[in-house]
């Protein structure tokens, strides 16, 4: 292998650095990374050092072997805890640190690069952070580099190829240096640039055949997960703790009019549910008793009849990304929803007792909506006494319920019971040794601890088994100002689970969730800015790359649609129908009412046709002053500017003579300008067509003698003023 | 591009064809699962791509080469030829170019010989920047040969592609006979000899002086007793003959050569002459050649070489004539050359 040394330590670099961002996706072990780091490290140190370490084939059948018992055992463990991710990137590292200690022939090299090309694909399928486009770039910098060095290497072999063929006749040749990659300067700079320039089209424009789907953190443990991660299955065996670290944007909310929400407490029912079975929530109803709700002749649907419920005071815009769930999500303050006309019977309440749509937007897109709020909690107090089934309740969670609950009013009963489980029970999202069949029982009685829908789950039964209705609400609590966005930001990650009681007063809400337990809104301080623009970057990232998907691909060909009709209506309005729009017509003749005159300059048309012909002249003038010379055209040229330079030449002076002059006068230009008369002459008297490319250097030649006559006479005049 | 120059087009590398096979694969799998960090690396890679394929046509265009001989250009033997390469571009610099002289350009075509000419790197090269190197060639035929062009090649940026190009250069250049380590034929004394010695070393008879041998040195002239005594390689010099003549006679009346044989006995005779001729000319001698088309006559000195070399690089075989082909009468040694003896051509000593 030529170059063995610069080779070694090139792919040793990339194989030391491109799997680092694998344990920050929760892919690898740190040991694991520690330890090939190591080895690399190892490896890079005995290269740099001129002693590489190159393994016998002895001993790679050996290593082998030892392998396979370890690969074996890895391959039972991640099949157990679904982890097939983490055991083939635990082969991958070992047989890339193999191949780096056995290294020897061209093609290795390559085996190698294909092995890091795995693992930086691995690293970038499993990232759902945003500091993946930064690793995306240094990696595509230092694989450029790479592929740039290895070019550059192989063209040098070819050279030294040669010498080493002849090196049994001719053994004292020096041998062909592996001198460093020329500086690539600015244009490697422009040439990144333009990369960036053009990945993105391309990743724009690839086509969507799936919806975006993301193997985010911990993938190893749970698989494909989906990017937004509210649904409608509250199964409680199957909960996992990546819903916190999911920072899919879920809701935004802008403030049209009336006094923003407290972020931190702002509260967003989705769905609800009366039922619990098989360590699952659910509807005792099937989704085909929706109930559809009437509205108003705004196309406003009320929650309650208008003049009955309390005041509204403001008016918020909510966009609603797709989730898995028909529940629409409102405020808890929410007195009436605006969804438009046209679109009213889609708004109903649902089987749950929750306020749900139905078609409301095509599959995959946002629904937009306004809410009319108050001050007060609304919508938590709908749909009769459903809510008292209690079968699920085991008889030892019905007695800890009697004890805890004692006896007094529903609410009291109901705020000590939520008060203990707040004091008593941990919040914990690591689930690790748990069956999840009796996830109650376990959640009460074995770990005592869980997160918010065990918490909430906990208490409905309890309430339940003691006789007072209630529901599991599923939503969101908590949201982020962002500031530059003017909007409230709700993620996947604000995602919640709490209680609604039928009491003495009503329904009341109840939250049963340790505070420590329950979503926050980001920290506000001297570093708010910093956090805002951190969202408003991130929400960008999460938005156009991590869930673009077709339905952002339908987006942008309907804008470029609207944008090139838009374009076409300027400058070829369509006529109007004067039977179906006279108040447009009229409108229009209004509009054109400035003089004739006028108008005609101002007309889009001629506008364009005027940019037209403006381009078409610049272009012509550009191709005809770069057109090829004629020989006579560079000879009187020349004349002509070494007369106005008063170099003793006028129209009488013969082409030799000329050059005579010139050799005498500006010996610098004697060259150029004595070549350029030899072509004039060869040209004009010998009959002698100019070939393209010769004529191609007229304009070369008489470039360089001007610009030497040109010094030439500037340096006399100078010395002419000196003298005077 | 301009005239003067030819693309040879652009092909994909190994490297390139297995980069597009990754990013076809890659591409499968992104569309497979929806992830957006495999479109991610899919889009780059496609970036990477075009890009490069653009820089890479870039590379070589506005290049212009000059090329002119470099010294005496022989048979058998590399050989240099000077370049000039000047960029004549604006903007960009060009890199990692390798030159070399592509068979192909050569006319009369050459067989490909035992190496391939070395190629001549060249690093970078900034706008408007012109740098001088030299070109190595090996032509296995003597003869007249026209440089057609230089073929350019790059694998700039990320070697995933092969872009060439020739630039046309148009160089005739004379190939001059092989040049053997040592005559092997012996010229016949034809006259008187030895009256006219001077004191100074050429090929005379008396001793002029004892030396080191140089390698290189006819080892016929050993003196191996002072070498034995002195324990190192001692050569012994001989007195110049300021009349000494040498007439090389060169009988190309030799009739067609059908098998590839006789042409092998033909060049071999064309470079025993010329090696001959350039052994005597550096001992002092004034050498002249007959052949039945030229004749040369006896001088001393660079230029006569040259006008043997080319008359031998030109030499061709001639219909047979019965007229003998007569060394001039100044001449005080003649080598005869002809391949009238198919045992040993060419070494025949003729009195």
């Amino acid at each position: 292998m030529k170059f063995a040394r610069e080779k070694r330590l090139l792919v040793g670099w990339l194989a030391l650095l491109l799997p680092l961002p694998l344990p920050l996706n929760q892919v690898l072990e740190w040991p694991v990374l520690f330890v090939y780091a190591g080895f690399v490290v190892y490896f890079l140190q005995r290269v740099e050092d001129g002693r590489p370490i190159v393994l016998s084939n002895t001993a790679l059948n050996l290593l082998g072997f030892l392998y396979l018992p370890v690969l074996a055992i890895d391959l039972r463990q991640s099949l157990l805890r679904d982890q097939v991710v983490r055991a083939l990137l635990h082969l991958l590292l070992f047989l890339l640190v193999v191949k780096l200690y056995s290294m020897k022939q061209e093609n290795e090299k390559w085996h190698i690069l294909s092995a890091i090309f795995f693992l930086f694909v691995a690293a970038m399928a499993t990232s759902s952070h945003m500091t993946v486009i930064l690793y995306l770039v240094g990696a595509a910098a230092l694989c450029l580099y790479g592929l740039a060095r290895l070019a550059h290497l192989s063209m040098l072999a070819a050279v030294g190829r040669a010498v080493s063929r002849e090196k049994e006749k001719e053994p004292a040749k020096e041998p062909v240096r592996a001198t460093p990659l020329p500086r690539i300067s600015w244009a490697g700079w422009v040439s990144l640039l333009l990369i960036i320039a053009l990945a993105i089209p391309v990743f724009a424009a690839m086509p969507r055949l799936r919806k975006p789907w993301v193997l985010g953190r911990g993938a190893g443990q749970i698989g494909l997960a989906r990017t937004t991660g509210f649904s409608d299955q509250v199964n409680l065996s199957s909960l996992t703790s990546g819903i916190r670290e999911n920072r899919e944007v879920v809701l935004r909310i802008g403030v049209e009019t009336g006094s923003w929400p407290d972020a931190g407490d702002l509260r967003l029912k989705g769905a609800s549910f009366e039922t619990y079975d098989n360590a699952e929530n659910r509807w005792s109803r099937s989704y085909g008793e929706f109930r559809a709700l009437e509205a108003d002749a705004e196309g406003v649907v009320r929650l309650e009849p208008e003049g009955e419920g309390p005041d509204v005071v403001g008016r918020w815009q909510v966009s609603l990304e797709p989730i898995d769930s028909p529940s629409l999500v409102l405020p808890m303050e929410t007195v009436a929803v605006d969804v438009g006309p046209g679109s009213v019977r889609a708004l109903g309440w649902g089987p749950g007792g929750d306020f749900a749509h139905r078609g409301l937007a095509q599959r995959g897109q946002a629904v937009n909506y306004d809410v009319l709020v108050s001050r007060q909690v609304v919508i938590a107090a709908h749909d009769g006494t459903d809510g008292l089934d209690a079968s699920a309740a085991s008889p030892r969670v019905r007695e800890l319920a009697r004890q805890v609950m004692g006896e007094g009013s529903a609410f009291e009963r109901s705020r000590r019971l939520e008060r203990w489980l707040i004091n008593e029970i941990d919040y914990t999202t690591d689930f690790a040794g748990r069956e999840g069949r009796r996830p109650i029982e376990e959640f009460l009685f074995e770990h005592r601890s869980g997160h918010c829908e065990l918490f909430a789950t906990s208490m409905v039964l309890m309430l339940r088994s003691e006789g007072i209705p209630s529901r599991l609400v599923t939503g969101f609590l908590g949201a982020e100002v962002n500031n530059l966005e003017d909007q409230l930001v709700v993620r996947a990650s604000n995602a919640h689970a709490w209680v609604e009681a039928l009491t003495e007063d009503g329904w009341q809400v109840f939250d049963p969730t340790p505070p420590a337990g329950r979503p926050t809104a980001p920290d506000r301080g001297l570093f708010l800015l910093a956090i805002q623009i951190y969202d408003f970057v991130v929400y960008r990232f999460d938005r156009y790359i991590l869930t673009y998907g077709s339905d952002d691909q339908e987006s942008i060909i309907e804008a470029m649609k609207t944008r090139l009709a838009e374009l076409w209506n300027r400058f070829w309005p369509e006529e109007p129908d004067p039977d179906l729009a006279p108040d447009t017509v009229l409108t229009t003749v209004v509009a054109g009412e400035p003089t004739q005159g006028f108008a005609l300059w101002t007309s889009p048309k001629v506008r364009l046709g005027g940019l037209l012909i403006f381009a078409a002249l610049v272009t012509a003038l550009w191709l005809w002053r770069r057109r090829p010379l004629r020989a006579v055209e560079a000879y009187e040229r020349l004349r002509s500017t070494l007369e106005e330079q008063g170099f003793g030449v006028d129209e009488a002076t013969a082409p030799l003579e000329l050059r005579r002059r010139l050799a005498i006068e500006i010996p610098a230009a004697a060259e150029p300008g004595g070549r350029l008369v030899d072509l004039y002459l060869d040209a004009s008297y010998g009959e002698k067509p100019l070939q393209r490319e010769i004529r191609d250097q007229l304009r070369d030649l008489l470039a360089t003698t001007v610009k030497l006559a040109g010094s030439e006479a500037k340096r006399r005049r100078r010395e002419a003023r000196k003298r005077h | 591009m301009s005239a003067a120059a030819r693309s040879d087009g652009i092909s994909l590398t190994r490297v390139g064809v297995f980069y597009v096979a990754s990013t076809v694969v890659l591409t499968a799998a992104a569309t497979n699962t929806g992830n957006n960090g495999l479109f991610l690396i899919v889009a780059t890679m496609v970036a990477v791509f075009l890009v490069s394929a653009w820089m890479a046509r870039v590379n070589v265009r506005g290049l212009e080469l000059d090329l002119d001989e470099l010294g005496e250009l022989y048979a058998n033997s590399p050989c240099h030829l000077r370049f000039q390469l000047r960029h004549r571009g604006r903007l960009l610099p060009r890199w990692m170019l390798l030159l070399t002289i592509d068979p192909k350009d050569v006319e009369p075509p050459v067989r490909s010989g035992r190496r391939r000419p070395t190629p001549c790197f060249v690093a970078s090269l900034a706008p408007k920047e012109e740098i001088r190197g030299r070109l190595e060639l090996m032509m296995r035929r003597r003869g007249l040969r026209r440089v057609r062009a230089v073929h350019v090649v790059s694998l700039f940026p990320l070697g995933l592609f092969r872009k060439g190009i020739h630039l046309r250069t148009d160089l005739e250049i004379l190939i001059y006979p092989e040049i053997f380590g040592a005559a092997l034929s012996r010229p016949a004394e034809a006259g008187r000899a030895g009256d006219e010695a001077t004191r100074r070393p050429g090929w005379g008879h008396e001793l002029y002086g004892l030396r080191d041998y140089h390698p290189g040195d006819d080892p016929r002239h050993m003196h191996w007793k002072q070498s034995a005594r002195h324990g190192r390689l001692i050569f012994q010099q001989r007195q110049s003959e300021a009349s000494q003549r040498l007439a090389i006679v060169f009988d190309n009346a030799i009739g067609s050569l059908k098998e590839e044989a006789d042409r092998q006995r033909f060049e071999r005779l064309v470079s025993e002459a010329a090696t001959a001729a350039l052994d005597f000319l550096d001992d002092g001698f004034e050498v002249s050649l007959v052949t039945r088309d030229v004749r040369v006559p006896f001088a001393t000195g660079r230029r006569q070489r040259r006008n043997i070399l080319e008359v031998l690089a030109l030499v061709e075989a001639k219909p047979v004539e019965s007229r003998a082909l007569l060394a001039p009468a100044q001449a005080t040694r003649s080598l005869e050359l002809s391949m009238s003896e198919p045992e040993q051509p060419g070494r025949r000593d003729v009195a």
